[in-house]
């Protein structure tokens, strides 16, 4: 609260800009109440200096400290010849690059479809006299590993296994009924224990027999089937592109001088 | 600090420690040589000063040479000639007495009314420039509004 005590230092304090917003009312409502004090606060408040702008520190260059430039290349002719030269090396790799890469995609859209057509859908597995079933993992699920024909994606795991036994008892019939010859059967290598019979029963395979415990459906063993062709066909064209590069080469001139380099 | 914030805080606050320094010396040269100083320390320093606070740094060294240099010399002695024909907003007159009322004050209690008028620092910031404590520097401030005033009303009484 501002009194007749203490209104020189509110004075001094709003001179010195230190006087909150409330105070400051304070202090003018005083002042407006004892209209005497008006000069006193007029006089305080002219003691404030106001910097003279016009006061400057001449050549204000010497205080400062020189800038490291930034490092600029000069470029004479040999250098651009040389970009040059670069440039069209970089130009002939992209445009051979570009062309293999045609040709590798056109192969790739090849060999999909028939991989499609060759492969079955299920592999045809040949009884031969090299292996038993009874060699083969107890623990196969039948479920799981035998072949079955395209379900819906609706059908229950039992509906798939009731399917998949049936399939394996007429397999198993057409074993029986001819145990002497070899003959195909749509159905994958894996057959449960409920086949094993006294007389064991030989597969005869052109494709190895997998003990895998991993069951792998028909679809999937197609697109990696696919998929393993389509990768053996890269690598053959990227040999056709390497004896392509091998014998390539590239001149270019640089200062009146010939460079040729070959691949 | 780098060489570029460095630069910046010569190009930013030269001016202002400029007429700081002028006020508090009196001498324009001496005030040349205390600024310079000032940015010399700084740079030697500049690997512990950070940007923000280079400019409460530079207040300090030009403070503590200003104040050194005028105890060496003595008495103040503004050039009121060459500033009276530049335009300033306050009254030429008022100004003029203001020089003067600024030359009766010690020199720490000019520096504490420069550093609050032309530069605005509240007494907490003046204290941590100066190194004397809040409290002396409103009591120091104080003491010199009331020179300054009594100065004023005295010049206003005699015209």
């Amino acid at each position: 609260m501002v009194t007749f005590e203490n209104y020189e230092e509110y004075m001094m304090l709003y001179a010195d800009g230190e006087l909150s917003g409330a105070a400051i009312n304070e202090l003018l409502d005083f002042v407006a109440e004892h209209p005497e004090l008006e000069s006193e606060l007029n006089a305080y408040m002219s003691t404030r200096l106001e910097p003279e702008m016009e006061l400057v520190f001449a050549n204000k260059e010497s205080l400062l400290h020189p800038e490291p430039a930034k490092k600029t290349i000069a470029f004479g002719w040999i250098r651009y010849g040389v970009a040059a030269g670069v440039a069209l090396l970089l130009g002939v790799g992209i445009y051979n690059l570009n062309r293999s890469d045609k040709t590798l995609n056109n192969n790739v859209a090849v060999t999909k479809p028939q991989a499609t057509k060759t492969q079955p859908i299920a592999a045809k597995v040949v009884v031969n006299q090299t292996d038993t079933i009874n060699s083969r993992p107890a623990t196969l699920a039948p479920a799981k590993n035998t072949i079955r024909k395209k379900q819906n994606a609706h059908t229950t795991i039992e509906e798939a296994s009731r399917n998949q036994k049936a399939q394996e008892r007429s397999n198993l019939a057409m074993l029986q009924s001819a145990p002497e010859q070899g003959f195909a059967v749509n159905m994958k290598p894996y057959v449960s224990d409920i086949y094993a019979t006294a007389d064991p029963i030989i597969i005869n395979s052109k494709e190895p027999v997998r003990k895998s415990h991993m069951p792998v459906s028909d679809e999937n063993k197609e697109t990696m089937y696919a998929l393993g062709q389509a990768i053996s066909d890269k690598v053959h064209d990227v040999k056709n592109l390497t004896a392509n590069i091998k014998t390539s080469g590239v001149g270019f001139n640089i200062g009146g001088k010939e460079i040729k380099v070959n691949f | 600090m780098d060489i570029y914030s460095y630069n910046a805080c010569v190009q930013q606050w030269a001016d202002a420690l400029f007429r700081f320094a002028y006020k508090c010396t009196g001498h324009e040269e001496d005030a040349r040589d205390v600024v310079q100083g000032a940015f010399e320390v700084l740079w030697q320093k500049r690997g512990d000063v950070q940007q923000e606070k280079a400019k409460a740094f530079l207040f300090q060294v030009t403070y503590r040479q200003s104040v050194d240099n005028y105890r060496k010399k003595g008495k103040i002695v503004y050039k009121e000639a060459e500033r009276t024909d530049l335009t300033h907003p306050q009254n030429p007159d008022l100004k003029k007495i203001l020089d003067k009322a600024l030359a009766q004050l010690d020199e720490q209690s000019r520096a504490l009314v420069l550093l609050k008028d032309y530069e605005g620092y509240r007494y907490e910031e003046i204290a941590q420039i100066t190194g004397l404590n809040e409290s002396q520097v409103k009591v120091y401030l104080h003491r010199a509004r009331k020179v300054l005033k009594a100065y004023l009303v005295n010049v206003e009484n005699i015209i």
